[in-house]
């Protein structure tokens, strides 16, 4: 009886560890075929020529993708922190009741998980209705509301990480709620914050299907804001399916980017919220 | 009956030495109390004991835990059937997920214990109990008895199907109790068993502590001397991971050989 | 006094303050009302035109002829979402499982970060490499027992979804069983029963909601895929998919049409009817696992 207790034992933790490696292998596999392909590709051209190749009419490489995805992450991460971090300090039991902030939890729970492609299709919408075109306006706003339920989610858990002595120690010494929030919770909570920015940015420079509609396109580097934009993703996706040479090379150039950038952000981040919470009060 | 000794356990936890060097031979049928200040060994010995320990971090243990004989840490020892026969109460007692009878029925179900596996163990705890052939009824009959041993049959005899975990915490650490009893053990372990119990429920496990030590060993640790006072029958004193001094209750209270020991009985050390 | 003025200061300021920063909340639930009244109001047409059953359910899509039967791409984004998770789920589970409850201190050091860092890899990345890999790799298998495919189908759609969905699955099972007391297990232990019998006995029943919490997020997750789907997918429609034929799903379609969006009439109101069914699908999907996972936090 024993020993078949103990065989069914053995028998699952060798499905299990079967499991795992599959798990591992699979995503590394992902990652590894995809960054072996892109640094064959890669080249100092690759990344400042600005060039146009007189036989397709294509750019040579893929800086107006890199430029131009920085500008619709960043600002699009930049217009969320305007609304998400209001929010998230504002959702604690200072201001509103349990309810409400339950409630306000679970629509941004929502929202975080509807598709990209929907924002996209609503921002494409709201830019119609507005008699504009695609642009890196765009292309901004629909990242930035894909950005602010990201943001606002992680801010939210670090505020509540804050422990409540300090709340207390705040209030018992006379100061206001403004004045507790602003200069103790926020200074406590910054390191965090600043992971949830880094996890915001992590997530719209690699989002293809919002910008796919917003953000047009463009073979130049952004100039106005109510220009087109290109970015990694969209480089990626167009690139691959063309033939030819250099479009092949430029995709697995500009993937080789795109993962590189997001590893280290997210790499950077973890360190970071280590890093500086070690001088944070615990 | 087993016989638990302890022959120069060290253990180490995550490289700082948390035991060092226990010899103790644990006297059966009575109640033994390990005592001492907070953060001084006295959980990792107990744990040590069913080698509960290892479930956590870096546990290094050198030594012999003897149970007839048996070391416990030998490689080749059977960990499962010794674990049988020492029933475990945490602080915090856990009821698993399932009804009252359930609860009490799993360490038979786990170890596939037949109707006469089963009979034996409630003839154990009443010579004079029933037995049956057919095991359900078997089971239903230890149940009762274990449920009895524990003092919780009679409040809850009449649901023994609703969810253990509507019963109080009090209730609960006696289930607790009902179910170790169930799987034959030989000996209790208690984990400063009633610290997170109310003043009534604390009189019931101790009186049932009580009534069982003319049965079983029961081994407990505390930090409430008074606890100690009124339950045992001998009392085991640690400080700092070192075994001060042990020695039968009338002894180690009325006149400690030890300075320590007679420091911690009178107050002077928390 | 010296502090008064300073305190009606303060005071005014607080209660400034207190209600600017309740904007942002307005913005945060106008968000979500906005998307449901902008979808609905331009799917109206066809959600009240009277064949909104037909639209769902006909498999003909000849937008020119004003014909939008929705049918292939409903059955397809679940054809996809199904086969993801029947590979996903089991995987990621069991890893799951096996890192919190059996795995020895370090190698759960290493691994858990890993998985973070590798939940937050695009989706055109998994794309880029399905079509590198994958297409190429199912072409064979199909070749290899007797199939004509192009490699473009549902097989690898789902193959590089599934892999895209472990990340997710994995971290949130973990959270849930980590949060599960160790007494839960001790009290087992204790009584002699294997690891394996107390993770199977206790542990899993009780982190059972939040394993179908995790699942619930997964296929939500699964479900609106759009730009791995797209690239590995094939884009036909098909009525009744099979593993080595091609499949469209409704996140594909809206992505690939919206170019034509305005160039045939009524186009525009299907597509945005196929994002109100996408987006309305997975709200619900997420509604529910978050309520499971709010309850199962409040008990621990």
């Amino acid at each position: 009886m024993l020993a078949w207790r103990r065989f069914v034992e053995k028998f699952w933790i060798g499905l299990m560890i079967v499991m795992l490696s599959i798990a591992i292998v699979s995503v590394l596999g992902i990652i590894g075929i995809v960054l072996w392909r892109g640094f064959g590709a890669l080249s100092f051209e690759m990344f400042f020529s600005l060039k146009f190749s007189p036989v397709t009419g294509e750019p040579v490489g893929i800086a107006n993708s890199i430029i131009g995805s920085a500008y619709l992450a960043g600002g699009g991460v930049l217009l969320a922190c305007l609304i998400s971090i209001p929010l998230a300090l504002v959702l604690q039991r200072e201001y509103l009741s349990e309810n409400i902030i339950t409630a306000v939890t679970v629509i941004l729970d929502v929202l975080w998980g509807i598709p990209s492609i929907v924002y996209g299709a609503i921002g494409y919408l709201i830019l119609m209705s507005c008699h504009q075109r695609a642009s890196l306006l765009g292309g901004i706003v629909t990242l930035a509301l894909l950005s602010v339920p990201i943001m606002t989610r992680a801010a939210m858990n670090v505020i509540s990480l804050v422990p409540i002595q300090l709340r207390e120690t705040s209030y018992g010494l006379g100061a206001t709620r403004w004045e507790t929030i602003s200069r103790v919770i926020f200074k406590q909570a910054l390191p965090g914050m600043a992971t949830a920015v880094m996890l915001a940015f992590g997530r719209a420079i690699g989002d293809t299907a919002a910008v796919l509609f917003t953000a047009g396109y463009s073979d130049k580097l952004p100039k106005s804001i109510l220009e087109g934009a290109a970015s990694l993703p969209i480089t990626i996706y167009y690139k691959l399916m063309m033939p030819g040479q250099l479009a092949q090379r430029q995709a697995y150039a500009a993937s080789f980017v795109l993962i590189f950038i997001v590893l280290v952000v997210s790499a950077v981040s973890r360190t970071l919220s280590n890093r500086l919470s070690k001088y944070t009060v615990k | 009956m087993s016989h638990l000794s302890i022959k120069d356990l060290h253990v180490y936890y995550e490289g700082v030495e948390t035991l060092k060097g226990i010899d103790l031979e644990i006297p059966d049928k009575s109640i033994v109390a390990i005592i001492g200040p907070s953060g001084c060994g006295k959980t990792t010995l107990l744990r040590s004991i069913n080698r509960l320990l290892e479930l956590s971090s870096d546990v290094k243990v050198t030594g012999r835990v003897e149970i007839d004989g048996e070391n416990i840490y030998d490689p080749k020892a059977d960990l499962i059937s010794l674990r049988k026969k020492m029933g475990f109460l945490s602080q915090r007692p856990f009821p698993l997920p399932c009804s009252i009878f359930d609860n009490v029925a799993y360490g038979p179900k786990i170890h596939r214990m037949d109707a006469d596996a089963i009979n034996a163990v409630a003839l154990t705890l009443e010579s004079g109990s029933k037995v049956s052939t057919n095991r359900k009824e078997a089971l239903a009959n230890l149940v009762e008895i274990c449920l009895k041993k524990a003092g919780l049959w009679e409040e809850v005899k009449e649901r023994l199907g609703s969810p253990a975990s509507r019963l109080s915490i009090g209730q609960q650490q006696r289930l607790s109790l009902a179910r170790a009893l169930a799987v034959g053990a030989e000996m209790i372990l208690g984990d400063e068993p009633t610290s997170a119990l109310d003043p009534i429920s604390t009189k019931q496990i101790e009186e049932q502590f009580k009534a069982l030590s003319s049965q079983y060993s029961i081994v407990m640790v505390t930090h409430i001397l008074r606890q100690a006072r009124r339950l045992a029958d001998y009392v085991v004193f640690m400080y700092l991971g070192e075994l001060i001094e042990h020695g039968p209750a009338e002894k180690i209270f009325n006149s400690p050989e030890k300075e320590m020991t007679r420091r911690y009985i009178k107050g002077d050390m928390s | 006094m010296l502090g008064d003025s300073s305190l009606k200061y303060r005071v005014r300021e607080d209660c400034i303050t207190g209600w600017l920063l309740k904007v942002p909340v307005l913005i945060a639930v106008g968000m979500l009302v906005l998307f449901f009244v902008v979808l609905t109001a331009k799917s109206w047409p066809l959600l009240t035109g009277g064949n909104f059953w037909q639209v769902l359910t006909s498999s003909e899509w000849l937008p020119s002829e004003g014909k939008f039967g929705l049918w292939p791409f409903i059955i397809g984004t679940i054809a996809v979402t199904f086969l993801t998770m029947v590979l996903a789920v089991p995987v990621s589970v069991l890893a799951a499982v096996f890192l919190n409850e059996f795995a020895p201190k370090k190698l759960k050091a290493m691994a858990l970060p890993i998985i973070d860092v590798l939940a937050a890899v695009p989706s055109v990345i998994y794309g880029a490499c399905g079509v590198i890999a994958f297409i190429p790799m199912v072409k064979a298998l199909g070749g290899a027992l007797g199939i004509n495919t192009t490699g473009r189908c549902l097989l690898t759609a789902a193959l590089v979804l599934a892999i895209m969905v472990i990340p997710v699955i994995l971290s949130i099972v973990r959270d849930v069983l980590a949060a599960i007391p160790q007494e839960a297990r001790e009290a087992l232990l204790a009584l002699g029963a294997t690891r394996w019998e107390a993770t199977y006995h206790v542990v899993l029943k009780l982190a059972l909601p939040g394993i179908i919490a995790a699942i619930m997020l997964g296929v939500s997750r699964a479900f609106g895929e759009t730009m791995a789907v797209m690239m590995v997918a094939g884009s036909i429609p098909e009525p009744k998919p099979s593993l080595f034929k091609a499949v469209y799903t409704l996140p594909a379609l809206i992505a690939d049409k919206y170019g034509e969006m305005l160039s045939i009439k009524m186009y525009d109101v299907a597509l945005m009817t196929a994002a109100l069914i996408l987006m309305v699908v997975i709200a619900f999907f997420n509604f529910g696992a978050h309520l499971i996972l709010i309850r199962l936090r409040r008990k621990y």
